[in-house]
C-alpha cells in the first residue's frame, strides 16, 4: 500500500490538469475510470456533494465523466447512476428529493421519454394540447425536486416523419419537442436549472449524438465521444446553479486583445481593425469580452508592460472596441503574473477560484496553472480567430438568469476597486464613507425582488450566518419577516446586497440567516442592518436578536463581526445574542428609504 | 491493411483491458473468462468492445458483442472483423 495516499490527490491534479477540450477522450477516460476507485472527499478544498442521476437511460458511462467535471469545478461529488427505466418513478418518490444540504440531482430526458408525441395528421390545435399535456405531466413531476435539480432537456429526434417541416410546424415531433422544452422552460423553480439539449446536440454534432447500435445494446443513446461534453455541461449547470461560477476575466494584451507588442512595434503597426484577417479576429474577440462584461463578468487586464505603454491602445487605437472604464482593474508591470492576480483578486475583494485567465503565453499559462491551480486557464489556440471558442468551451461562467444585478456588476467592481484605493490612501474613513453619500434602500419584498434575494443567499459565502437557504415561495410568504437592502451611493446603485431573514419566537428575534455581498465590505451596511433588525425585534414584542451561526470554511469572519455588533455568546457556543438596545452606535453615514411603505 | 497475428491482436486487448480495469497487472490468455475478471460485467464487455473497435478501426454486429463468452473466443471475432475489413 505503499505511496497510496497520494493517488487520490495526484488523480485530483491530473483531472485539473485535462484540457477540456483538448485532452483526447482516452486521457480524460483515463483519469475518469482512476478517479472512480478512490476516495477524494476532504481533499485539496473540493466540496462534497451527492449527486443523483435520474434517467430512464444507462447513466453508468456518464457518471464516470460527471465525477471528474466536478472534481475541476471545485467538488468531491458522489455520483448514483439512476435506475435504467427510472424516470418517473425516482421523480415521483423513490429518490429523495427533499431540500437537504449537500445533495443535487440531474433528470435526464431524452426523445424516446415523450408521453403524448403527435399522430400523424392531427391538426395544430390539437398539436398544441398534446404539448400542454406533455408540459404540465413532466413539470408536476419536475416540481417535487427541492434540491438543486440540473434538468437536460429533449434532445430532437432523428426520426423526422414531416421531413423539413418536422421540426417547424404543429403536429411534428420535433415541434412537439421544441415547444415543450421551451415551454418548461418558463415554468422551473429557481432550484433547477434546464439544459438546451438541441444547443448541446449541435456542438457535438449529429453523428456524435446519436448511437442506435448502443442504444440497443446498453440503453445509453449517446456515443462514448459524447459524453466528455454532456458531463461537463450538466456540471458548469450545476455550478452555476449552486453559486459556484467564476466571475472574473483577467486578460493579457499583446497577442491577446490584440495582434503585436505594443512596447516593441508601437501603436500603429498593432493588429487590430478590419484591415487584416487577424485584425478583424482580434476585434472579434474583444467585442465577445465585452459582451461577456456587458452580462456580469468582471474584467481585468494583467499585462506585462509599462502602464503607459499598456493604456495607449484604449486611448489611441481606433480598432479597439474595449475602452478602459470596461477593465476594472487595470495591472501591468514587470512582476510575475502570480503575484499579480493575488493583487487583482485583493483589489477585488474576490477569490481566486472566481478567476479565468487568458493569455496567448503557454509559458504564463503554465506558471498560473503552476502557481494557482484553483485559477481557471484558458487554453488559447494559436489562432486568434478561435480565441472565443477556447473561452466559451470552458463553460466557466454558468448562468441561469440574468439578474438586474448582474447586469450592473461590472460598475460595482469598479467602484470596490475605487474604494479599495481611496480608503487605503484616505486619512480618514469616516470622511471618506460620508463622501460617498450612501443611501440604503429597504426593498419590499416581491415578484420583482425575490430572485435577487434567493441568489444572494445561495451565493453569498464570506458574510452568510448558515447554510440554510429559502425557495423563491418561503420568501415571498415571510415577506414580512424579511429585511433586503439594497445600497446606492455617488458611484453606483450597488442593487440588493443584504439579506436577513428574521422570525420572531417567544421573546426572540430569531435570525434564521443573513447575509451580505463582499462587494459592501467596509460600508457599515451590516450596522444598519442591525438597527433594521433592532426596529423589526421591538413592532414584534421582541426584546433580544438571536443568530445561529454555523462555521464554514469560507464565513469565519462572523464571529468578529457579531461581536463588533455588540452579540455575545455564552460558552464559545455558536448562538450569539443581543438586546435590541441600544442601536448599532457606529456611524453608517447612510439615509435610508423605505420602499416598504406605500406613497400615496 | 497487413494481417495482424493472434499475438497482436492479444496485446492491444491486454492494454485495453489494463485500462478499463484500471490494473497494470492484468495478464490475459485465451481461456481468460468474465467470470475471472472482477468488475468485468456487460457494461464493461461493451467499452472493452468499443474500444478495441477503435484500436483496430473495426465495426463489430451488436449479436457479436454479446455473444462472446471467454478471450479466445473475442480474439477469433476480432480477427476475423479484421480480415473482412482489409478485403474490403
Amino acid at each position: 500500500m505503499q505511496g497510496d495516499d497520494l493517488r487520490p490527490l495526484s488523480l485530483v491534479k491530473a483531472a485539473r490538469e485535462l484540457l477540456i477540450p483538448g485532452s483526447d477522450i482516452e486521457a480524460i477516460e483515463r483519469v475518469a475510470t482512476r478517479l472512480k476507485d478512490v476516495e477524494i472527499s476532504g481533499l485539496a478544498n473540493l466540496k462534497p456533494l451527492n449527486v443523483q442521476i435520474i434517467a430512464n437511460i444507462t447513466s453508468d458511462y456518464l457518471c464516470d465523466y460527471v465525477r471528474l467535471m466536478f472534481v475541476r469545478s471545485g467538488f468531491a461529488a458522489t455520483v448514483q447512476p439512476g435506475h435504467y427505466g427510472g424516470l418517473v418513478r425516482d421523480l415521483l418518490g423513490e429518490v429523495d428529493l427533499n431540500a437537504s444540504p449537500g445533495n443535487a440531482a440531474v433528470v435526464m430526458f431524452t426523445h424516446r421519454d415523450i408521453q403524448y408525441p403527435p399522430p400523424l395528421g392531427i391538426d395544430a390545435k390539437e398539436a398544441r394540447e398534446l404539448v400542454n399535456r406533455e408540459v404540465t405531466f413532466w413539470t408536476s413531476l419536475l416540481e417535487r425536486s427541492k434540491i438543486p435539480t440540473v434538468v437536460v432537456s429533449f434532445d430532437l429526434p432523428p426520426r423526422r416523419m414531416l421531413d423539413e417541416q418536422d421540426g417547424l410546424t404543429p403536429g411534428g415531433l420535433g415541434w412537439h419537442v421544441r415547444m415543450t422544452n421551451l415551454e418548461i422552460a418558463t415554468r422551473l423553480s429557481s432550484t433547477t436549472s434546464l439544459i438546451d439539449a438541441e444547443a448541446l446536440q449541435y456542438r457535438v454534432g449529429a453523428t456524435q449524438w446519436y448511437d442506435e447500435r448502443l442504444y440497443h445494446l446498453c440503453k445509453q443513446p449517446y456515443t462514448m465521444e459524447a459524453l466528455p461534453e454532456i458531463a461537463h455541461t450538466i456540471v458548469a449547470a450545476m455550478t452555476g446553479l449552486l453559486g459556484g461560477g467564476r466571475k472574473v476575466l483577467v486578460l493579457d494584451l499583446d497577442n491577446t486583445l490584440w495582434g503585436g507588442v505594443v512596447g516593441d512595434d508601437g501603436l500603429q503597426t498593432l493588429e487590430l481593425g478590419s484591415e487584416t484577417a487577424e485584425g478583424e479576429a482580434f476585434v472579434a474577440f474583444q467585442s465577445y469580452v465585452r459582451d461577456l462584461s456587458r452580462r456580469g463578468i468582471v474584467l481585468a487586464v494583467c499585462s506585462k508592460n509599462r502602464e503607459e505603454v499598456a493604456r495607449a491602445p484604449f486611448r489611441e487605437h481606433s480598432g479597439m472596441v474595449l475602452k478602459e472604464e470596461d477593465i476594472s482593474c487595470f495591472v501591468a508591470n514587470f512582476q510575475d503574473k502570480a503575484t499579480n492576480l493575488r493583487h487583482i483578486a485583493r483589489a477585488l475583494n474576490l477569490g481566486l477560484d472566481s478567476f479565468v485567465f487568458v493569455d496567448d503565453n503557454p509559458v504564463e499559462r503554465e506558471l498560473i496553472r503552476a502557481e494557482l491551480p484553483e485559477v481557471l486557464v484558458v487554453e488559447l489556440p494559436d489562432e486568434p480567430a478561435y480565441y472565443e471558442r477556447a473561452v466559451e468551451a470552458s463553460k466557466a461562467f454558468p448562468l441561469r438568469s440574468l439578474t438586474r444585478e448582474d447586469l450592473g456588476r461590472v460598475a460595482s467592481y469598479r467602484a470596490i476597486a475605487a474604494v479599495q484605493e481611496a480608503s487605503s490612501s484616505a486619512t480618514d474613513m469616516d470622511q471618506f464613507l460620508r463622501g460617498l453619500s450612501p443611501v440604503a434602500h429597504v426593498e419590499k419584498i416581491d415578484g420583482s425582488t425575490v430572485d435577487r434575494v434567493v441568489q444572494l443567499i445561495r451565493k453569498t459565502n464570506q458574510f452568510k450566518l448558515n447554510l440554510t437557504s429559502f425557495q423563491e415561495a418561503e420568501i415571498l410568504e415571510a415577506a414580512g419577516d424579511i429585511i433586503a437592502l439594497r445600497l446606492v451611493d455617488r458611484l453606483q446603485d450597488y442593487g440588493i446586497v443584504a439579506v436577513a431573514v428574521a422570525k420572531p419566537v417567544e421573546r426572540a428575534l430569531r435570525i434564521l440567516n443573513w447575509v451580505m455581498s463582499c462587494r459592501v465590505f467596509g460600508r457599515r451596511l451590516e450596522n444598519v442592518m442591525l438597527d433594521m433588525l433592532c426596529e423589526h425585534a421591538q413592532s414584534r414584542q421582541c426584546d433580544t436578536l438571536e443568530a445561529g451561526y454555523t462555521p464554514t470554511e469560507k464565513n469565519v469572519i462572523l464571529p468578529e463581526i457579531l461581536c463588533r455588533l455588540g452579540f455575545e455568546t455564552a460558552d464559545a457556543s455558536d448562538v450569539y445574542h443581543r438586546s435590541v438596545h441600544p442601536l448599532s452606535g457606529e456611524p453608517h453615514y447612510m439615509s435610508i428609504i423605505d420602499r416598504r411603505i406605500k406613497h400615496e | 491493411m497487413s494481417e495482424l497475428t493472434r499475438a497482436e491482436i492479444q496485446s492491444d486487448l491486454q492494454e485495453i483491458f489494463r485500462r478499463i480495469f484500471n490494473n497494470e497487472d492484468l495478464v490475459l490468455s485465451d481461456s481468460t473468462t468474465s467470470a475471472e475478471i472482477p468488475g468485468w460485467d456487460s457494461l464493461q464487455q461493451i467499452k472493452i468492445i468499443l474500444a478495441c473497435e477503435k484500436k483496430l478501426n473495426i465495426r463489430l454486429r451488436a449479436r457479436d458483442i454479446n455473444a462472446l463468452e471467454n478471450m479466445g473466443e473475442m480474439i477469433d471475432h476480432l480477427i476475423a472483423a479484421v480480415n473482412k475489413a482489409s478485403r474490403k
